[in-house]
C-alpha cells in the first residue's frame, strides 16, 4: 500500500555534517513527510529511512545503524511487543513513540520495554527537535503526566513484588490466580479475567499448590490470609464477579479443576 | 483445627464458616467460606477444646 522507503541522501540538506541518524516509522505518509521536513532542516539530524509498516521498520532498523527511531503507536496491532523486537534487532537504537493520546498503561509498558521518549502528534516543531537531540544523548523525553504514571507504576510494582520475593516465589500470574481463587471464582472465570485459557489456570494452580504445599482451594485461601500473599496488592474490583441467579459459587475440589 | 467452647464427639458432623479479611485477600469485601466436616480429634487446650476436623465440603460465598 505504501512505497515509503526513501533514500537517505534525499532527506539531507547538502553541505551539512549530520551526526544523528533517524528512522521514521509512521503509517501516515503525510505525517512522515511533515516530520521529515522539520527534522532535515536541522544540520545535525539526518532521516535515513521512512517506513509505513512494521515489516519495513524491522528491516530498516536491522540494516541501518540508526541512532533513533520515531515509532508510531498505531503502526501495528501489538506495538509494545514490536518495540521489544526492534530493540532485539537493534539494541543501540533509541525509540521515541508517537501516539495520538498518551495512555497510562501503554506508556508504562513502553518504558518498561526500553523506550526513551513518548510524544503526541500535537507536539510543536521546536519541541520535536529538542526531543530528538535529548533522546539521542541518552536522556528521556516524557511529559509530567507520563512521569507521574511511571512513578506510580514503580511504587505499585515494588509493593506487588514483595510477596513474590518471599519464600514462596510466586510470580505475577500466580498471584492473580490466587486472587481469583480467594474471591471464589471458578477457573474459567479466572481465565477470562486474566486473559488466558482454563487449562493454563489449572496448570498454574498445580504449581501454586506445589509451591505452597497445599492441596485445594480452601487451603489456598487460608494460606493467602495466613501468609499475607496478597496484602500489598491493590484491591480488585468486582467487575465480572457478580454471581448470576442460582450460581452457588465455586465448588470444592481436591485437584485444581 | 478449630477452638470451641465445648468438647465435640469424634465422628460428629460440624458446619463452619470462615470469614477471611478483604485487606489480606486484596479484594473489596471480606470473603466467606461455608463448609461441613467431621470431627477426628478433640483435646482440651487453654480452657477451650481444640477440635480437628476433616473438611468434606465447602463453598466460597462470592464477594
Amino acid at each position: 500500500m505504501l512505497n515509503s522507503r526513501h533514500n537517505a541522501a534525499n532527506s539531507t540538506p547538502a553541505g551539512t555534517n549530520p551526526s544523528l541518524r533517524l528512522i521514521l516509522a509512521d503509517s501516515q505518509a503525510i505525517f512522515r513527510a511533515g516530520i521529515a521536513k522539520i527534522l532535515t532542516s536541522e544540520p545535525d539530524i539526518r532521516v535515513v529511512a521512512q517506513t509505513g509498516d512494521l515489516g519495513q521498520t524491522l528491516t530498516e532498523v536491522s540494516a541501518r545503524d540508526a541512532d533513533l527511531l520515531f515509532f508510531e503507536h498505531g503502526l501495528t496491532p501489538a506495538p509494545v511487543e514490536a518495540v521489544a523486537e526492534i530493540l532485539k534487532r537493534a539494541p543501540r537504537i533509541r525509540i521515541v513513540v508517537l501516539v495520538d493520546n498518551a495512555v497510562e498503561r501503554d506508556t508504562v509498558d513502553y518504558f518498561r520495554r526500553g523506550v526513551h521518549g513518548l510524544i503526541t502528534r500535537g507536539i510543536a516543531p521546536e519541541l520535536l527537535v529538542r526531543c530528538v537531540r535529548k533522546v539521542a544523548k541518552g536522556e528521556t523525553w516524557l511529559d509530567n503526566q507520563g512521569i507521574n504514571w511511571l512513578v506510580h507504576a514503580f511504587r505499585t510494582q515494588s509493593a506487588q513484588l514483595r510477596p513474590a520475593e518471599g519464600k514462596h516465589r510466586l510470580n505475577e500470574k500466580e498471584l492473580l490466580i490466587i486472587s481469583g481463587v480467594a474471591r471464589g471464582l471458578r477457573n474459567r472465570e479466572i481465565a477470562g479475567e486474566i486473559g488466558t485459557s482454563e487449562q493454563v489456570v489449572k496448570n498454574c494452580l498445580r504449581k501454586i499448590y506445589d509451591k505452597l504445599g497445599i492441596k485445594d482451594r480452601l487451603e489456598l485461601a487460608l494460606c493467602t490470609v495466613h501468609e499475607r500473599l496478597l496484602e500489598h496488592r491493590p484491591a480488585v474490583t468486582a467487575g465480572i464477579l457478580d454471581p448470576g441467579p442460582g450460581d452457588p459459587g465455586a465448588s470444592p475440589a481436591s485437584s485444581p479443576e | 483445627m478449630f477452638c470451641v467452647d465445648a468438647a465435640l464427639k469424634v465422628g460428629s458432623s460440624v458446619a463452619f464458616s470462615i470469614r477471611m479479611p478483604a485487606k489480606l485477600l486484596g479484594v473489596p469485601q471480606d470473603v466467606l467460606v461455608n463448609g461441613t466436616g467431621r470431627v477426628v480429634r478433640c483435646n482440651p487446650r487453654k480452657r477451650r477444646e481444640a477440635v480437628a476436623v476433616v473438611i468434606d465440603d465447602y463453598v466460597f460465598e462470592r464477594c
